[in-house]
């Protein structure tokens, strides 16, 4: 099993605060990686960063071999927290898109998953409430074949039930080719799915376990060892 | 990759404009009716709409262009650019082009709005065909159509680069405002370039008794001619319009997109 | 095939490889697996268990270790032939359930007599009620 991602003394500043703080990590392939930790901390600008969006950084990221470029991008799919796609823009037309730039993109998936939310192809954006927007932009990415997909709060907004739907859509993408980085809030209804977690803080990596190693180590949850952590 | 982002950058533009276009269009057959029928008030209204409507799909398409980079790239759409497989080269080219065309339409349009003004109105044309093609003009009818096409290079290089160093970490927390900044000062250190080639460079028309030709002279000389000649009230046998500020524009042009590709690379942050 | 314990949610503070071991022991134990068989592909279980593939597997190369289960090199996975060994399982888990529950009773304050009395009585309705076998 071999390193899909290498991450070595990464840096950021928004002007003069740190973000990221020489972070150093590595993620093996096939794997599913909670990325946990406080607000602030840093997840949502490393994703960015990994994702291709911020070229502006100190230190390397090496995805598969390479830093972030249009190779990188091809390979890597990436689900923001916020909504990208235009108000106008229909559920079928995003399909359409993605499949013509992606080339491991699987239309018939993603129609299908479509109608597991009960969504339609000629709905648009902004017909949309919130929640089904964000479905829709995780079929979009779940509909990819890609080796790393970085899922930024993929279960915020979504509901209880659509939780389970989703962490089943996640279980069933995985290949040993395929990793995944999930950052989220909601630890309790999610740990059980983590192969590893990787704890992070002010900007740096303040553990990184496998799941089950935790536990038996600590005696804890994911949720109770965070929670301790990061007592306020 | 650059013919599908050509494609959805096209789409893009296609919604206001062509609903511009066929509305005025309407106004053009409400206006022959209206000729036909010698309502007089209806026709000159339809005459300014139609004026107003020529100047109002250009600076659409202008405002389009600057709109489509800027959220484009960096708005919520550009977490979505971004991510794509493509280079950055091909993001800025596709929408580049994309602008020519849907700009290249408007002028088309304004184009055909006046000519129908001037078909309401029976404007005698002959005076300005005769203007603009006779006695050897049509040179400097298509240099001037030629240029205005290479100024709008010049245009995009100062509009994208300002955008672009506008998101980078010093200035991106009020982008809005560091782009309209740095685009003004773009705007005026080329147009002082474009000035010192239109009279330094060596390239241009000289309009004579002769009609139209290429020549190398400079404007600047033809100028101080020009002025001599007020004074001393000598015979002018023509003057020298520099062409020159083509080619600053082409370079300025060229010079700030490649400079903005290169800021999109490794200076900017989706916010 | 699945039982009303496998769709309790796990305990988050244990590793789950262990709670899938128990889970899986109490099937093969119950019989619903049944000596001999084919067990289903990794992925399939961890989809219906509702766990990570990669900790699935953990759970079934353990339960290899223990003997539970044998691979087949190209043929897959299969559960023991060995009746003897799952008897033991089974008498190994319905020994620390009695003795959990026995712990409960005590802490109830009752006695060996009350509690042989609750016993017979709450046995007798659940085979009455079909969900529980005769002596």
């Amino acid at each position: 099993m071999s390193a899909i991602l290498e991450v070595n003394g990464l840096c950021k500043r928004y002007d003069r605060q740190p973000v990221l703080d020489h972070l150093t990590l590595s993620v093996q392939a096939g794997r599913i990686v909670g990325v946990v930790g406080p607000n602030g901390c840093g997840k949502t600008t490393l994703f960015k960063i990994l994702a291709g969006l911020i070229g502006d950084y100190d230190g390397q990221v090496s995805i598969d071999g390479h830093q972030p470029d249009v190779y990188t991008k091809s390979i890597v799919a990436y689900l923001p927290e916020k909504t990208y796609l235009g108000d106008g823009v229909k559920a079928g037309e995003a399909i359409r898109m993605f499949a013509d730039f992606y080339a491991d993109f699987d239309a018939a998936k993603a129609r299908e998953l479509l109608g597991r939310f009960h969504l339609e192809e000629g709905q648009k954006l902004k017909s949309m409430s919130k929640g089904m927007q964000e479905k829709l932009q995780l079929i979009l990415v779940m509909s990819r074949a890609a080796k790393l997909y970085i899922l930024d709060e993929p279960l915020s907004g979504v509901d209880p039930a659509a939780r389970d739907s989703i962490l089943n859509i996640i279980l069933k993408n995985y290949s040993e080719n395929s990793t995944v980085l999930l950052s989220t809030h909601l630890i309790y209804d999610v740990e059980r799915i983590f192969d590893d977690i990787l704890l992070m803080g002010y900007g740096r990596l303040l553990a990184c376990e496998s799941a089950d190693a935790l536990r038996e180590r600590t005696g804890q949850s994911l949720d109770q060892y965070f929670r301790e952590v990061f007592k306020c | 990759m650059l013919g599908k982002l050509l494609k959805y950058e096209a789409k893009a533009g296609a919604k206001l404009l062509p609903a511009v276009f066929v509305g005025m269009a309407g106004a053009f057959l409400i206006g022959m009716l209206a000729k036909a029928l010698k309502i007089v008030q209806v026709q000159a209204t339809i005459s300014v709409l139609l004026v107003l409507g020529a100047a109002a799909v250009v600076v659409l398409a202008l405002v389009l262009a600057v709109l489509r980079y800027h959220k484009g790239l960096f708005g919520a759409e550009g977490y979505l650019a971004q991510t794509l497989p493509v280079s950055k080269g091909q993001l800025i080219l596709s929408k580049l082009i994309a602008a020519y065309l849907w700009i290249a339409v408007s002028v088309l349009a304004a184009v055909l709005a006046a000519a129908g003004v001037l078909y309401l109105n029976d404007a005698d044309l002959a005076p300005l065909a005769d203007a603009l093609f006779g006695q050897g003009m049509t040179p400097l009818v298509i240099c001037g159509v030629v240029l205005f096409f290479i100024q709008l290079l010049a245009f995009f290089g100062e509009l994208y680069f300002a955008v672009t160093l506008a998101n980078t970490r010093a200035f991106l927390r009020n982008n809005v405002a560091f782009a309209f900044v740095f685009y003004l000062v773009a705007n005026f250190a080329v147009g002082l370039l474009e000035l010192a080639g239109m009279l330094l460079i060596p390239a241009g028309l000289r309009i004579g008794e002769a009609g139209v030709s290429f020549t190398t002279d400079l404007m600047l000389g033809s100028l101080v001619e020009l002025s001599a000649a007020n004074t001393s009230g000598a015979l002018i046998s023509g003057m020298t319009i520099g062409l020159g500020s083509g080619l600053v524009d082409l370079a300025a042009g060229i010079g700030l997109l490649l400079a903005a590709r290169w800021l999109l690379m490794h200076k900017t942050s989706v916010k | 095939m699945a039982s009303s314990q496998d769709s309790c949610p796990y305990e988050n503070s244990r590793p789950i490889y262990l709670q899938i071991m128990d889970r899986i022991r109490r099937r093969i134990a119950a019989g619903e697996w049944r000596a001999g068989e084919r067990v289903p592909p990794v992925r399939d279980l961890a989809l219906e268990f509702g766990v990570n593939p990669n900790t699935m597997q953990r759970s079934l190369s353990e339960l290899e270790r223990e003997g539970l289960l044998y691979s087949e090199r190209t043929a897959g996975r299969y559960i023991t032939a060995d009746t003897a060994l799952i008897g033991r399982v089974r008498e190994e888990m319905a020994r620390r359930e009695t003795e959990a529950f026995l712990r409960r009773m005590a802490g109830l304050g009752c006695t060996r007599g009350e509690i042989r009395r609750f016993l017979e009585t709450a046995a007798a309705q659940l085979e009455e009620a079909g969900e529980a076998q005769g002596p």
